[in-house]
């Protein structure tokens, strides 16, 4: 007599393999994850010969300050809101600068604002992951050291 | 081209630092830093662009070894276009047109010359110089537009008649060596000794193209199709004026192509040798933080044996 599984038993067939299905994809969920950059590159870190890195940021990445190293940009969050940065407007040819348009130069990258990260991370990965030590120009380097240089520039202002 | 001539200062401090008058650099540039590096490649600190003749020194050669793009608009930008003649919104606020305008780095990310960067209403390519004044002035746009103009004036109180005119014959100025500028990097090289790889994003509707729309005798531009007053039936503004992007750059200007058919050749006016091409689901002030790319970034920048 050919054997017929009742409805508890095709129940219990159905329940254990969507409960499979779904361990199979929580599994396959979390061996996605994130790639740990620390790990992958830690042995490269040993290279005595990797060049330097110069990391140079998009137009308006670089903080930029007057005369008096008074931030005008990025500024501070209350800039965001109330600010149309006219100040950085460039003085034109045969005008003479003056408070109206101070002469700026760049101090930095933007790394993060209000929150938002621009050029942190990537430095703190070349720092952490791939090994590289902050260097500023002017500083001697140690031989065998990997070193990373921010470019921070007038940006938008000049080219 | 002072950037570029900054550039190389540095690339110089960087080597006497290093007691290695030899060294190389690699470069990480994102967004327009990338149209500084390719420049500096080409021409060091020299400044080629009040000629018409671009000459190459290949200053990157013996300086520069591995260089990577990320979002950079190789063929320009028609959001920056769009945000030069609008005003660039930052936080709630604005920076005005006439600010922008002062600044010669924000022309050099106009859309290159062959471009097909503006259209009409139903969809045809119009044949416009950007990098002519008498554009601007045609479309009213920048500070060409007559309320931006009696708002300069009235900024500059007792002298701002004397201040428009010196802005206009600098604007003017500005769009002359941003023409050249952008014909400068489209000279193709005889020889590539540097590896050059992009890094971008394809996963955003990005503007590819403005559409002039009429409407009420006025020239209106249009960046996004929902900003449309009156679309024409049957005509698909998406697939017009939309391209796959970072949301400010195109995957077609990162990679300098006019088609994304990687089976299509890039144009020769735009050629510069890729060794190597990676994309990544972020928007363009986001790519840098992209782990994503920082792996491959890291990748390709300690790898010896490439």
């Amino acid at each position: 007599m050919q054997h017929v599984a009742g409805p508890e038993r095709i129940r219990g067939c159905c329940s254990r393999r969507a409960f499979s299905l779904v361990l199979t994809l929580l599994m396959g969920c979390a061996a996605a994850g994130q790639p740990d950059l620390a790990r992958l590159y830690a042995s490269s870190q040993s290279n005595p010969y990797q060049p330097p890195v110069i990391l140079i940021p998009g137009i308006m990445g670089s903080r930029l300050a007057d005369a008096d190293n008074r931030e005008v940009w990025v500024g501070s969050p209350a800039d965001l809101v109330f600010s149309s940065y006219a100040e950085l407007a460039l003085t034109l040819p045969g005008e003479e600068a003056g408070a109206s348009a101070p002469r700026l130069h760049p101090t930095r990258l933007t790394d993060t604002f209000a929150g938002q990260d621009f050029y942190a991370s990537i430095v703190r990965v070349f720092e952490q992951a791939g090994g590289y030590r902050r260097a500023r120009p002017g500083t001697p380097v140690a031989p065998g050291s990997a070193a990373i240089t921010n470019f921070p520039m007038t940006g938008a202002r000049t080219m | 081209m002072t950037s570029a001539r900054q550039l190389g200062v540095l690339i110089e401090q960087i080597r006497a630092d290093h007691q290695d008058p030899a060294l190389q650099v690699d470069i990480v540039a994102h967004s327009m830093g990338g149209l500084i590096a390719r420049y500096y490649l080409s021409y060091g600190g020299q400044d080629v662009l009040n000629g018409e003749a671009f000459v190459p020194n290949y200053a990157g050669e013996h300086r520069v070894r591995r260089v990577a793009l990320l979002g950079t608009p190789n063929v320009g930008s028609v959001s920056s276009l769009h945000a030069f003649i609008s005003g660039r919104k930052i936080g709630l606020g604005t920076m005005r047109t006439e600010t922008l305008a002062t600044f010669p780095s924000v022309y050099q990310l106009f859309p290159h010359p062959l471009n097909n960067w503006i259209i009409a209403e139903d969809g045809s390519a119009l044949d416009v110089d950007l990098f002519s004044p008498d554009t601007w002035r045609r479309f009213r746009w920048s500070i060409f537009d007559p309320q931006t103009k009696r708002r300069i004036i009235a900024d500059h109180p007792q002298q701002g008649d004397h201040y428009y005119a010196a802005l206009e014959k600098e604007f003017a100025q500005q769009l002359e060596r941003a023409r050249r500028f952008v014909w400068s990097l489209t000279v193709t090289l005889e020889r590539n000794p540097w590896e050059l790889r992009v890094f971008g994003g394809d996963c955003a509707l990005t503007p590819a193209r403005i559409l002039v729309e009429e409407v009420g005798g006025a020239s209106r531009i249009r960046l996004w199709p929902h900003e449309l007053a009156q679309p024409r039936p049957g005509i698909d503004y998406d697939r017009l004026m939309l391209e796959p992007g970072d949301g400010s750059v195109t995957k077609a200007s990162l990679l300098a192509r006019d088609s994304l058919n990687p089976a299509i050749p890039r144009p020769g006016y735009s050629y510069f040798a890729v060794s190597g091409e990676m994309f990544v689901c972020e928007q363009h002030d986001r790519l840098s933080t992209n782990i994503s790319f920082q792996d491959n970034l890291l990748q390709y920048l300690l790898t010896t044996d490439l």
